[in-house]
Parts: C-alpha cells; sequence; structure tokens
C-alpha cells in the first residue's frame, strides 16, 4: 500500500492533534510520539515534517520559541489563539471523512456505526 | 548518551556547510541531528559520533536540508505577500485615502490663489524630498547598530520590499522569536 503518501495528506491533522493534547513540542519529539502511537506503523520523515511545520508557522497557526536546553537550543511549536480554533475545524472535519471512508471500505462498518450511534443516542 | 559542547558545535558548522546560512533553520537542524545522534548512540554504543552524524543526516534524503529549507523560503514569501496585500486593502479602503485627495484638493486652491506660486512649490519639494530623506538614515544607522546583534534570520531573507516601517507598517506581522 502506497502508506507514505497517505500520511502526507494528513500530516497537518496529526501535528494539530498532537500539539492539542501537548501544549508545545518540537519537531523530533513529534515524530517520535507518531511512531509510539501506532507501533511503529507510520514513520514520518524529516523532509515531511518539517515543511508542515513551516508552513502553519507562516499561516499563524502555529508560533514558535526557541528554548535552552543544557547544551543547545530546541525550537518549541505551540498553537496560537487562532491555530486553536482552526485546528478544532479542521480536526473534526478529518475525522467525518475518516468515518465515511470506513462505510465506504468496509461493508460491515455502516451496520456497527449505526447500530452503537442509535444505542447511545 | 549525552552530547558534549563540542561536538553540538561541530554539528553546527555542519549545518553551516550544507548550505543552512539562517539561524532559526540552523538551531533546528541541529537539534534534531542532535537528538538522533543521541538515539543511534544510545543503541549502538560501539558508533564513532562521525558515523552516527553521517547516518542521522542520510535520512533527510540525497537534497539534505535544502528542500527543507526552499519550503520554508516559499511558505515565509506567501505569508509576506499576504501581509502586503493586506496593507494595500487598508490603504485604498480607509479614509486616509480621502484625507489625501483633500490635501491635493486645498494645496491646489491654494496655490491657484496665491501670488508665490514659486515659493510654495518649492517649499512643498523640499518637505517631501527631505523628511523621508531624514527617516531613511535615521532608520538606516538604527539597522546597522541591530544588525551586530541579531544574526541572520530566513524571515529576513524572504522579505520582498526591506522598506522603512514608517511607511508600511506590518501592523499584524508580529516577530515569531520571543526569547533567544
Amino acid at each position: 500500500m502506497k502508506k507514505k503518501e497517505s500520511i502526507k495528506g494528513q500530516l497537518r491533522a496529526v501535528v494539530l492533534q498532537i500539539l492539542t493534547e501537548k501544549k508545545e513540542s518540537y519537531a523530533y519529539e513529534i515524530i517520535r510520539i507518531v511512531k509510539e502511537k501506532t507501533n511503529s506503523g507510520i514513520l514520518i520523515t524529516e523532509g515531511a515534517l518539517y515543511p508542515v511545520l513551516h508552513k502553519l508557522e507562516a499561516e499563524g497557526i502555529l508560533s514558535s520559541q526557541i528554548k535552552n536546553i543544557g547544551n543547545r537550543n530546541r525550537k518549541y511549536y505551540f498553537l496560537t489563539e487562532k491555530g486553536k480554533k482552526e485546528s478544532a475545524l479542521h480536526l473534526e472535519s478529518i475525522r467525518e471523512f475518516i468515518r465515511h471512508l470506513n462505510m465506504l471500505l468496509n461493508p460491515d462498518f455502516k451496520h456497527i456505526y449505526n447500530e452503537t450511534y442509535t444505542r447511545t443516542n | 548518551m549525552k552530547l558534549t559542547r563540542e561536538q553540538i558545535d561541530y554539528i553546527f558548522d555542519f549545518v553551516k556547510k550544507h548550505y543552512v546560512e539562517w539561524y532559526d533553520l540552523q538551531v533546528e537542524m541541529v537539534d534534531h541531528l542532535a537528538n538522533d545522534i543521541e538515539k543511534i548512540m544510545t543503541e549502538n554504543p560501539k558508533i564513532s559520533f562521525e558515523n552516527a552524524l553521517d547516518r542521522a543526516f542520510r535520512k533527510f534524503g540525497p537534497a539534505g536540508f535544502m528542500e527543507v529549507a526552499e519550503q520554508k523560503m516559499n511558505a515565509i514569501k506567501k505569508s509576506y505577500f499576504k501581509y502586503i496585500f493586506q496593507e494595500f486593502k487598508y490603504l485604498f479602503l480607509s479614509p486616509k485615502i480621502f484625507l489625501f485627495l483633500f490635501s491635493w484638493y486645498l494645496f491646489y486652491s491654494f496655490l491657484f490663489h496665491t501670488s508665490y506660486k514659486l515659493y510654495t512649490i518649492v517649499f512643498i519639494y523640499l518637505i517631501i524630498t527631505v523628511i523621508p530623506f531624514y527617516f531613511l538614515v535615521k532608520y538606516s544607522s538604527y539597522l546597522r547598530k541591530k544588525k551586530k546583534i541579531i544574526k541572520k534570520y530566513i524571515w529576513r531573507k524572504a522579505a520582498l520590499f526591506k522598506l522603512p516601517q514608517s511607511y508600511i507598517s506590518f501592523s499584524s506581522f508580529n516577530f515569531p522569536y520571543k526569547a533567544l
């Protein structure tokens, strides 16, 4: 499967989700978190993550701060006020898309989803 | 396994040699390589520092840092265009433009009635040329002082028009680095 291409498109959502949970983080940590959470199922490459972070920063969704950590400086990214609102919207639309994709890809899913949905409501 | 100060300096030189001129990007790349080297060396204590660095750098692919730098530059250029467009929109849709037209109207009507036409024109001309020149000189000396303190940032490199802030104010633009 072309996993590499599918994750590249959704990297934005992954970064936003991690920064919503962690308040602030740096690039290497984001790569590590993704690797840990997916049991090495998804490995982000360096060349793919940095452009996404820089783009989000230029758009004003992220902001950054350079902090000294002992022997070197490290650049931490965090969500701005504008970014918090936009990331919530973006993540919600992605989740909805994945739900619909699931309905299309596994025929049982719609049945299960509807059942749980009606039960909880 | 923690890297020493000398090793960090070595990585800094390494990043500079690979055509990353900008301090903010250098910091990011150095931190990334250092993290990776520390991880490689804890997993495999026999490996030398140089080999670990080589292995960490190879993960960036054949283009090295060039691709990262290029894409960052594009992102910043795009945001600068947006700021400039915003300022232009603000300038032409605000009451300022009417104030400007009204002052020109006053000026011409004054010229029409006064008998010292030449003097008025020369006086106005002097004001228009001298005042901006004064601010330009002041601003450039301010920049020269500042240049010694602040290192090169990719943000500055990507600026399309390096005009004094008194001419076009990037009011919505905050310099993103608070702690240095």
